[in-house]
C-alpha cells in the first residue's frame, strides 16, 4: 500500500514541473510585452531598459523561468505589476476566504446530492426520480449570477434576513455569527450550483449498482429496499464519488468567481478576473499554476484514497 | 479494512454537515439584530467598484480609488480648481514672480505627520524630486517637465519652497499643484517606492489615518485629531469594495453602505428612498473620435458627414436619461475650463447635409467600425444610437465592443482595427493641460491627429502672458479642432453621487473630480 502511494507521489512530481513549464511558456507566448504594464509611451528607451532590468525582464527566458520557479519553491511569488503588491500576501489573504465559502458549500452539496441521487436511482422512472432529475436539469441551466441576484433580492432586500455584502459587518469583524450570516446566501448559491451535476452522477452510479448481483441476492434474502440502498449500494456509489471529489479540488481556488463578484466576497475570483483584465501577468501565472497543480494533486489524492478504500485498484497498478 | 474506512468517511461527512447545519440555523436569528448595529452614525461607508490595493503611494498611484485613498491620507500644497478658485492645504500661498519664471510657496507651520513629526520644506522638496526621477514612474512627471526640462525645486527656509521653471508656462500654477506630499523621514533612501513595504503603513498629513486594509474587501480609516484644518467630525471612514453594481445599489438602499456613485439609469430606483442624489461636475468630456490611421476616414468631408449625421441630443438622452446628468458638449474644453467657448461649428443634426457631403466626397456604401467598451452601459447606448443615425445617412456601422484594457492598449498603438471610437477624459482647468490630446505625437493623442497650426497655437498659448491674447489663441484652437471634424464632443456629463440623506456638510467638504470629496473632514451626521 505505502509503496503504491509513494509511487503515485513520485509520478506527480514531473507532472507538476511540466505544468509549470506550460504556464510559463503560455505567458511568454502571449502577444504583448510584460514591461508595457509598467511603462508609459513617453518614457525614454533607457528608462524602459532600467525597468526591464529591475524586474529581470532583460534576461533570457530560461533564466527567468529558473528564477520564477526558485521563488515559488521559496514561497516568494513575486509582485503584481499593476498594484505592486506582493502576490504571496495577496493570495494568502484571499485563498482562505474562498475556501471558507467553497468548502462548506461543497460538503453540503455532496451530502444532499448523495441522498437525492440515491433516492432518484432507487426509484428510477418513478415520480421522485422525475422530479429530482428534472430539477437537476433545470439547476444546470440556471446561471449562478441570476440565482444569486434572486436570492439577494428576496432574502437580502425584501425579507431583509441576511446581509448581502462581503464577509463582515463594519465594526463587527470579530463576531463569528456575523460571519455566518454573511455566508448563508453565497453558500446557498454555490451549493445550488454544485448539486445538480453531483446528483446526476450519483443517480447514474446508483442505477448501475442496483443491477448488480449482490443487490439481487439481498432482495432474495428479503432485505427491505431502504436498507439495501443505504447499507450496500451507498458504499459502492461512494467509490466513484471519491474521484469526483478529488477532481473538484481546484474549485477551492477558482470555484466561486461569479458568486464572489455578486456578493462582494473578498476571495480569489475577483482578484483573478481583475488580473486578467489588467494584463497582470505574474498574478495570472501564479493562479494558473496554483489551479493546475491542484488538478494534479486532486488526482493524486483521489487515487490514493481510492486505493485505501478499494484494495482492488492497488492490484491493478502493479 | 474497506468497511472501516467507508464508515469513517460517512461519519466525517455527517458530522461536518451537522455542525454546519447547527451553525447556520443559529445565524439566521442573529443576523437581523446585526443589521441595525451596522450603521452607527460614527462611520461613513463609501462603496467603490475597484480595489485600491495595499501599495498606495503618492508617486505611482494613479487610479481613481487609489487617488481617493491618497486624498484621505495625504494633503497637497493646494488644489487648483479654477483661475480664481485655489484651495490651499499645506501651503498658505503660492505666488508667481513678475516674469512668471519662479513660484514661491509659503508653507503652514502647524502641520504634523501622522507619526507626530513636523512637516517642513524638506518633505516638499523630497516629494517633487522623487516625482521627477524617471525610474520611479511618477504619475505627474510629465506635467513637471516644461519644454522637456524639469522644474527646479529648492528649499529657501524651513517653511518656504521656490519652484524655478526653465521656460514660462502659463499653466504652471495648475501643473505644480494637486501633487500630494510624502514624508521624507519615512521614505528617505527608498529606491523602489512602487514596491516599498512602507506603503502598507502610510504616514500622511490628511484628515484620516489608515487603520486597516483588507484585500478585496475594504479600506478602513480613523480620524486624525491633529488634522491642521480641524479634526474630522466622523470618526471612521470605510471604502467598501463591491464589484457588482446591482449588489451595490441594493446595499445602498438597505443602508449597508452610505454613499455610492451610480449610473443615470439607476437614479429612478433610488428616488423617494433615504438617499439623496448629488450630481456633480467632473469636467469630463465624452466624445466620438476618429482613428486617423484608418484609410476610410482620411477625408475631411467624410468626417464632417458623420458629424452632421449623428444626433447629439438623441445620443445624450438615450445614455444619460436626463439633462440633469449631462449637457451637450461642443468644444473639446469643459465649461469650467479657462477660455471655454461654444462659438464653434456645432454640426447640428442634418441627415440630408450628411448625404450631400458624402456624395461630394464621392464616397458611397461607406462601412465603418466603431469601437467602445463592451460592458460600459453608457457607451453601449451611445454606440447603438450612432449606428441608427448613420444608417439613415447611408453609412453602415459595425459595433466593436471591447474590454476596457484591450481598447486602451489598441488606442496607444497605430492600428486600423476600427475607424471610430467612443471615449472620455477628465483633464484640468487650464487649456494647456489638454495639449497632449491634440498636438502631433502627444502622449494621449489616440486619434493620431496632426494639425501644424494647432501645434503652433498650443506652443504660443503656453507662454503668452497677455490675458486677452491668450484667450484669442485658445478660442482659435477650439474652432480649428472642431472644424477638422476628427473629434466630435458628445457630452459633458456629471458623476452622480448617491449619498445617505443624514450626511451633512457636503457643500463644505466640496465635490471635486476624481477624489469625490475635497476635504472629507467636513462631513458629519
Amino acid at each position: 500500500m505505502l509503496k503504491y502511494i509513494f509511487k503515485r507521489i513520485l509520478q506527480a512530481i514531473p507532472l507538476l514541473f511540466i505544468i509549470s513549464i506550460i504556464c510559463f511558456t503560455l505567458i511568454q507566448l502571449a502577444p504583448y510585452d510584460a514591461v508595457d504594464a509598467m511603462t508609459t509611451p513617453n518614457m525614454t528607451k533607457e528608462t524602459v531598459e532600467l525597468i526591464k532590468a529591475r524586474y529581470g525582464l532583460d534576461r533570457p527566458a530560461y533564466l527567468q523561468y529558473f528564477y520564477w520557479v526558485k521563488g515559488i519553491i521559496g514561497g516568494e511569488w513575486g509582485y503584481s505589476i499593476v498594484t505592486h503588491e506582493s502576490i504571496t500576501n495577496d493570495l494568502s489573504a484571499r485563498i482562505p476566504n474562498t475556501i471558507l465559502l467553497v468548502l462548506p458549500a461543497y460538503i453540503l452539496a455532496l451530502f444532499f446530492s448523495i441522498i437525492l441521487g440515491l433516492l432518484a436511482g432507487a426509484n428510477k422512472g418513478k415520480l421522485a426520480d422525475k422530479i429530482i432529475d428534472g430539477l437537476s436539469s433545470f439547476g444546470i441551466a440556471i446561471p449562478s449570477f441570476w440565482m444569486a441576484m434572486i436570492l439577494v433580492f428576496i432574502f437580502g432586500h425584501r425579507l431583509n434576513i441576511f446581509p448581502i455584502l462581503g464577509m463582515h459587518t463594519i465594526g463587527n469583524e470579530e463576531s463569528f455569527f456575523d460571519l455566518l450570516s454573511h455566508m448563508v446566501l453565497p453558500c446557498t448559491v454555490l451549493m445550488l450550483s454544485f448539486i445538480p451535476e453531483l446528483v446526476r452522477y450519483v443517480r447514474s452510479s446508483a442505477i448501475g449498482q442496483l443491477s448488480e448481483d449482490y443487490v439481487m441476492v439481498q432482495q432474495a434474502y428479503g432485505a427491505n429496499p431502504t436498507s439495501i440502498v443505504f447499507k450496500h449500494v451507498l458504499r459502492n456509489v461512494l467509490l466513484p464519488i471519491i474521484t469526483i471529489v478529488g477532481m473538484s479540488l481546484p474549485m477551492l481556488v477558482t470555484g466561486a468567481v461569479v458568486t464572489e463578484t455578486v456578493f462582494g466576497w473578498p476571495g480569489i475570483g475577483t482578484y483573478f478576473v481583475k488580473a486578467i483584465q489588467g494584463f497582470d501577468y505574474p498574478v495570472v501565472m501564479a493562479i494558473m499554476l496554483l489551479s493546475a497543480s491542484l488538478v494534479i494533486i486532486g488526482n493524486l489524492v483521489s487515487d490514493i484514497l481510492y486505493s485505501i478504500v478499494d484494495p482492488r485498484i492497488k492490484g491493478m497498478g502493479e | 479494512m474497506v468497511r472501516k474506512n467507508v464508515n469513517i468517511l460517512v461519519a466525517i461527512l455527517l458530522s461536518s454537515f451537522l455542525v454546519l447545519a447547527g451553525c447556520s440555523s443559529k445565524s439566521t436569528d442573529k443576523s437581523s439584530s446585526k443589521n441595525e448595529a451596522a450603521n452607527k452614525p460614527d462611520t461613513f461607508v463609501y462603496g467603490i467598484d475597484g480595489d485600491p490595493g495595499n501599495a498606495v503611494n503618492v508617486i505611482t498611484t494613479g487610479d481613481r480609488y487609489g487617488l481617493m485613498e491618497i486624498k484621505t491620507l495625504y494633503s497637497p500644497l493646494y488644489m487648483y480648481n479654477g483661475k480664481d478658485n485655489v484651495k490651499y492645504f499645506l501651503a498658505e500661498s503660492m505666488t508667481p514672480s513678475e516674469d512668471f519664471l519662479t513660484y514661491t510657496a509659503k508653507l503652514r507651520k502647524d502641520v504634523k505627520w501622522h507619526d507626530g513629526q513636523p512637516f517642513t520644506a524638506d518633505d516638499v522638496v523630497f516629494t517633487y524630486e522623487q516625482m521627477l526621477k524617471e525610474e520611479n514612474g511618477g504619475w505627474a512627471r510629465s506635467q513637471l517637465l516644461f519644454n522637456n526640462q524639469p522644474v527646479k525645486v529648492e528649499k529657501v527656509d524651513d517653511y518656504t519652497v521656490k519652484f524655478t521653471l526653465p521656460t514660462v508656462s502659463m499653466g504652471a500654477l495648475e501643473a505644480l499643484g494637486n501633487i500630494f506630499i510624502m514624508p521624507k523621514h519615512v521614505y528617505d533612501g527608498e529606491t523602489n517606492i512602487a514596491n516599498s513595504t512602507k506603503n502598507a503603513t502610510p504616514v500622511g498629513t490628511g484628515p484620516y489615518k489608515l487603520k486597516e486594509y483588507k484585500a478585496g474587501e475594504s479600506v478602513t480609516f480613523e480620524k486624525n485629531d491633529d488634522y491642521f484644518l480641524g479634526a474630522p467630525k466622523i470618526a471612521k471612514v470605510v471604502y467598501r469594495i463591491i464589484m457588482d453594481p446591482n449588489t451595490a445599489t441594493m446595499a445602498l438602499q438597505k443602508g449597508e453602505i452610505n454613499a455610492l456613485a451610480i449610473q443615470p439609469s439607476d437614479s429612478n430606483k433610488l428616488k423617494g428612498s433615504n438617499v439623496t442624489l448629488k450630481p456633480y461636475d467632473e469636467g469630463r468630456i465624452g466624445y466620438l473620435a476618429f482613428n486617423l490611421s484608418s484609410k476610410a476616414v482620411q477625408e475631411k468631408e467624410v468626417r464632417q458627414a458623420i458629424a452632421f449625421g449623428v444626433n447629439r441630443d438623441e445620443i445624450n438622452t438615450a445614455s444619460y436619461i436626463s439633462t440633469d446628468y449631462s449637457k451637450p458638449a461642443y468644444s473639446f474644453l469643459p465649461k469650467k475650463a479657462t477660455y471655454f467657448t461654444d462659438k464653434v461649428e456645432k454640426h447640428t443634426f442634418d441627415t440630408k447635409k450628411a448625404k450631400d457631403l458624402l456624395s461630394k466626397a464621392g464616397v458611397s456604401n461607406l462601412k465603418l467600425k466603431l469601437a467602445f467598451i463592451a460592458n460600459n452601459p453608457i457607451q453601449q447606448k451611445q454606440a447603438a444610437v450612432i449606428q441608427q443615425n448613420l444608417k439613415a445617412a447611408g453609412i453602415s456601422v459595425e459595433l466593436v465592443g471591447m474590454d476596457a484594457t484591450a481598447l486602451s492598449k489598441k488606442l496607444q498603438s497605430v492600428q486600423t482595427d476600427f475607424d471610430m471610437y467612443l471615449s472620455g477624459y477628465i483633464m484640468g482647468i487650464d487649456p494647456d493641460t489638454f495639449n497632449s490630446l491634440f498636438v502631433t505625437n502627444g502622449e494621449a493623442n489616440y486619434m493620431h491627429y496632426s494639425n501644424p497650426k494647432v501645434d503652433e497655437l498650443f506652443n504660443q498659448g503656453r507662454v503668452e502672458k497677455d490675458e486677452a491674447k491668450r484667450k484669442a489663441i485658445y478660442e482659435e484652437i477650439q474652432k480649428l479642432i472642431i472644424e477638422d471634424a476628427a473629434f466630435y464632443p458628445l457630452t459633458e456629463n456629471k458623476r452622480i453621487l448617491a449619498i445617505d440623506s443624514r450626511v451633512k456638510g457636503i457643500e463644505e467638504a466640496g465635490l471635486v473630480p476624481v477624489y469625490t470629496f475635497e476635504d472629507m473632514s467636513k462631513l458629519s451626521y
